[in-house]
Order: C-alpha cells, then sequence, then structure tokens
C-alpha cells in the first residue's frame, strides 16, 4: 500500500508542480533575499562573546549563523552554477574556450585574495558578505564541474527525444536537463558542502586579515569559536565547538545528503 | 493520395567527415504503409531515419515531411524519472495540453500495448520489451502521422521481440499510421513490412514490395522463399 501511496503523489503531477516549483522558487529567492537583507542590518561585526564564559545560548547563535552562512552561500552557488556549466557546455566551441579559463579560476586559491576581499567588505559595512561570498567562492567550482559532467553524460537518446517532441527553453531545463543532472547535483552539493566546513575557520576568522585587528572584529560562529578558542587556550571551549560542528556535519549527512542521494538513484539512467 | 515522406536527391556528409553518410537518396513513402529500412551496419539506414525526424539537416536535396513525428529509440529513451504514464503523456504536455487530454490519450495508448497494470511503475522497474512498449506508445501520444523506429528490438531476446512484433502490428492496424522503421534483421524486415528499401554503401539500391499475405509465418513456405530472395538481393546488391 505504501508503495501505490508513493506513486499516487507523482501521478499527473506535470501541470500543476510546473506552477508550484515556480512559485516555491520564487518564495525561496524572496525569502533569501529577506533574511539577507536583515542579517546584514542587524548583525554588527561586533562580537560579545566572553570565550571564559561561554554559554549555551552563544553556543547554539554560533551554530545557527554558521549554518545560515553555508546555506546561504549554497543557494547561491547552486543558483549560479546552472547557467555557468549551461552556458561551458553549450557548444563544442564555447566548451573548448570556457573550460580552462574556469579551471584556472577554480585553481585560484580562495585565500589568496581572501584579505582583499575583506576590505572591501568591511569598508561596505558587511562583514556576513565578506564570509559568504568567501564560502560561496569555494562552494561554487565544485557544483560547476559535477554539473558539467552531468550535462556531459545526458544520453543522446534523450536530447533526440527532447528535440522530436519540440521541448525546448526553460520547459527542456525544468523537464529534462535539470532532473538528468540531479545525481551530478547532489554529489556536487555534497562536495560544495564539505569545501564549506574546512573553509569555515578562515572564512570567519576575519580578525587575523585586517590590520591590528581583534576577536571582536570576527562574526559569531562555529569557525571563529574555534580559532579563537585554540588562540586563547580555552580547550574546553574549542572542544565543545569542535564536537557541535561534528554533530552538525553528521546529523546533515543523515537527515540531508543520505535521503538526497537515496533520492538521486531514481534519477540514473540506465 | 500525398505521401507523407518524399526525399529527393538527399545527401548528407557530417561534419569532419569526408565520406558521405548517405548520397542521392530518393524515396517516397506512402500514407499507411510499412516500410522497413534494411543493410548492413554503416550503409545509412539510421542517418535517413534522422533525417526524416529532423534530428540532422541534409547536406543536398530536399525533405517533405509532417511537422509531428513520433519516434521509438532503440535505447527507449524514457525519462527514468517519470513513471510510465507520465512518460507516454511527456509528448502532450510539451505541447502545451490539458491534464484531461494527456490522461486520456495516454490510457489509450497505454492500454493499446497491454501496459495498463503497469502505468504507475517506473522504468527501472520494467523489462526491456515493457520499456519498449512505453516507447511505443510515447511515440504514439505524440498523435503524430509518422512513426519512426530505429532498430526497436535489436537488444531483446527473440521471444520478447516476436511478442513486440505483434504489438507493433496490432497499433499499425488499429491506428493506421505511417511507419518508417530502421532493422539489420531481414526476417524482421518481411514480416512486418510492405516495402523493404535495401541500402548498401550509403546509397539506396533498391526498393521491393512485400507481396505476402498478412498474417505471416516465419515458417511459411512464401515467407521463406522472399526471405532468401531479400537476402540475395542484399549479397548481390
Amino acid at each position: 500500500m505504501a508503495t501505490r501511496h508513493y506513486h499516487h503523489h507523482y501521478h499527473f503531477s506535470y501541470v500543476t508542480s510546473k506552477k508550484r516549483h515556480f512559485s516555491s522558487l520564487l518564495i525561496v529567492i524572496a525569502f533569501i533575499t529577506l533574511i539577507l537583507l536583515a542579517l546584514f542590518r542587524v548583525l554588527t561585526p561586533q562580537n560579545t562573546v566572553n570565550l571564559k564564559q561561554l554559554s549555551a545560548e552563544d553556543l547554539f547563535f554560533a551554530s545557527f549563523n554558521t549554518l545560515f552562512r553555508l546555506f546561504v552561500s549554497y543557494v547561491f552557488a547552486l543558483i549560479l552554477s546552472v547557467p555557468i556549466a549551461l552556458f561551458i557546455t553549450k557548444s563544442k566551441k564555447t566548451e573548448r574556450i570556457m573550460l580552462p579559463i574556469t579551471d584556472i579560476f577554480q585553481s585560484v586559491p580562495i585565500l589568496a585574495f581572501f584579505p582583499i576581499i575583506v576590505l572591501a567588505f568591511i569598508k561596505l559595512q558587511m562583514i556576513e558578505g565578506a564570509v559568504i561570498f568567501i564560502l560561496f567562492m569555494a562552494m561554487l567550482w565544485n557544483l560547476v564541474f559535477s554539473m558539467i559532467g552531468g550535462l556531459k553524460t545526458i544520453p543522446e537518446d534523450i536530447l533526440s527525444a527532447a528535440q522530436i517532441y519540440k521541448i525546448k527553453g526553460l520547459r527542456k531545463l525544468w523537464y529534462i536537463t535539470i532532473p538528468s543532472i540531479f545525481p551530478y547535483i547532489i554529489t556536487g552539493s555534497l562536495l560544495a558542502w564539505a569545501q564549506g566546513w574546512s573553509l569555515l575557520i578562515v572564512a570567519e576568522a576575519l580578525h587575523s586579515y585586517i590590520p591590528n585587528g581583534t576577536i571582536t572584529q570576527d562574526p559569531l560562529g562555529l569557525g571563529s569559536l574555534l580559532v579563537n578558542a585554540f588562540y586563547n587556550g580555552q580547550n574546553s571551549v574549542f572542544l565543545v565547538s569542535l564536537t557541535v560542528m561534528i554533530l552538525l556535519i553528521t546529523l546533515i549527512n543523515f537527515f540531508v545528503w543520505q535521503k538526497l542521494l537515496h533520492l538521486a538513484e531514481r534519477y540514473k539512467f540506465d | 493520395m500525398i505521401n507523407p515522406i518524399v526525399l529527393k536527391n538527399i545527401g548528407k556528409t557530417y561534419f569532419g567527415s569526408k565520406i558521405p553518410a548517405i548520397s542521392d537518396i530518393n524515396l517516397e513513402v506512402k500514407k499507411n504503409e510499412f516500410l522497413c529500412l534494411i543493410g548492413p551496419s554503416g550503409c545509412g539506414k539510421t542517418t535517413i531515419l534522422k533525417l526524416i525526424a529532423g534530428l540532422e539537416q541534409p547536406t543536398g536535396g530536399t525533405i517533405e515531411k509532417p511537422a509531428n513525428v513520433g519516434m521509438v529509440f532503440q535505447s527507449g529513451a524514457l525519462l527514468p524519472w517519470l513513471t510510465v504514464e507520465e512518460n507516454v503523456a511527456f509528448p502532450i504536455y510539451a505541447k502545451g495540453g490539458s491534464k484531461e487530454k494527456a490522461e486520456d490519450i495516454t490510457n489509450k495508448y497505454v492500454r493499446m500495448v497491454a501496459l495498463g497494470e503497469l502505468k504507475l511503475k517506473y522504468p527501472r522497474e520494467l523489462s526491456g520489451g515493457q520499456k519498449q512498449r512505453v516507447g511505443i506508445a510515447r511515440a504514439l501520444a505524440s498523435e503524430a502521422e509518422v512513426l519512426l523506429l530505429d532498430e526497436p528490438f535489436s537488444a531483446l531476446d527473440p521471444i520478447t521481440t516476436d511478442e513486440l512484433h505483434e504489438y507493433l502490428l496490432k497499433v499499425w492496424g488499429e491506428t493506421h499510421k505511417t511507419i518508417v522503421m530502421v532493422s539489420h534483421l531481414t526476417e524482421e524486415a518481411v514480416l512486418l513490412a510492405d516495402r523493404i528499401a535495401i541500402m548498401k554503401d550509403a546509397a539506396l539500391k533498391n526498393i521491393v514490395e512485400v507481396n505476402l499475405k498478412r498474417p505471416r509465418k516465419e515458417e511459411d513456405k512464401k515467407f521463406l522463399e522472399f526471405l532468401e530472395k531479400i537476402k540475395q538481393e542484399l549479397i548481390s546488391n
């Protein structure tokens, strides 16, 4: 019975799902924009956490902030990676020109131009923007290259069928291209998040890039807690932050990635 | 009666190749007929089908064909994330058809190829033969005047192939579509076709009328004699 219910859920879902998907996308984009605006306005670069008296509330907000930064960076990277990957694979000519260029871009260490970006964002009073930009840049290329890999594996017959049945433009993107590369988007996303977590300690420890910078200039997050606790010899804070980070990574892996990897199986061609 | 497909002096040389895939092809496909293109691998059969489908453009000559054609692929070309009925309904939605229209047409063709009980299954849950039946139903659902079949049964076992031959003839009998099918099996062509176009070395060598009564049986003497005649044509050309 469970199987029938599952099938029923997808029963002739086309016409309604198109509207639903597009409106959901608009709502998500609007939601993110609002949250970002609020974040940039409300959050100040001042970090008032006292490492010697770290409360559970501080730890909760640090975790929330970190997750939120990663999420926003990921959404931006995901949205931008689709047109980039589509443009690169548009024709053999664009591929020949664009692939080496993007390869160089992704090889340039993000940290090489990190201080410049940080200073630019600080001038604009947007510390959060600096962190999100760094994480976004770190995540983007994993997604782009995974999508390129996926786009190149769409079977020729599927593309021919789309052409014969005159499925073009956005309709083709939504109904053929995106589902075809869905498994690659998931693996790319996994790698992107892994990259994000590993760059967190650099992205959130901003003060080391600012001349005469202090810990108060770091945005509150698990990354900045880890770095500052380590340099200040606060081993218990360091261990607690590390544990929370590992716990979050494990939970996200269990409740998000494992489910999505399982779902991706349905989108794989024989 | 106007012939739905007319190929005049058609040539095709693929980009980067000096040898033409086909040259100077003249072929008229009659309305409601079942035409089979046969010949050895690389003789240009699939190229002709792709030109009729509009997937390739000729480098010479002219093609007259309907705007809408349906195609059945060797691989099935089904979308793995859609159920049987959603795959069949796909061409209707692609043309902006309503949900009701899609349901009506889909139910009709899904029943025609006896997939009614499997309509909520996903392609991975189907056998090779069932997948091809979905491919046939999808091509029919496009409501195209012409059906193109690119070696649709070549990857299937003989029993399933026989079964699908019956389904195809049933569908053809009920819908009166014009069918152009590529095959590398002479037996298949003699069993199914009204006419057989024999190709070799990128050229159309001969078109033979199959004047055998239907239903045809592979063990009949006349069938075997005709088969031998076609095989001789293939060798002698």
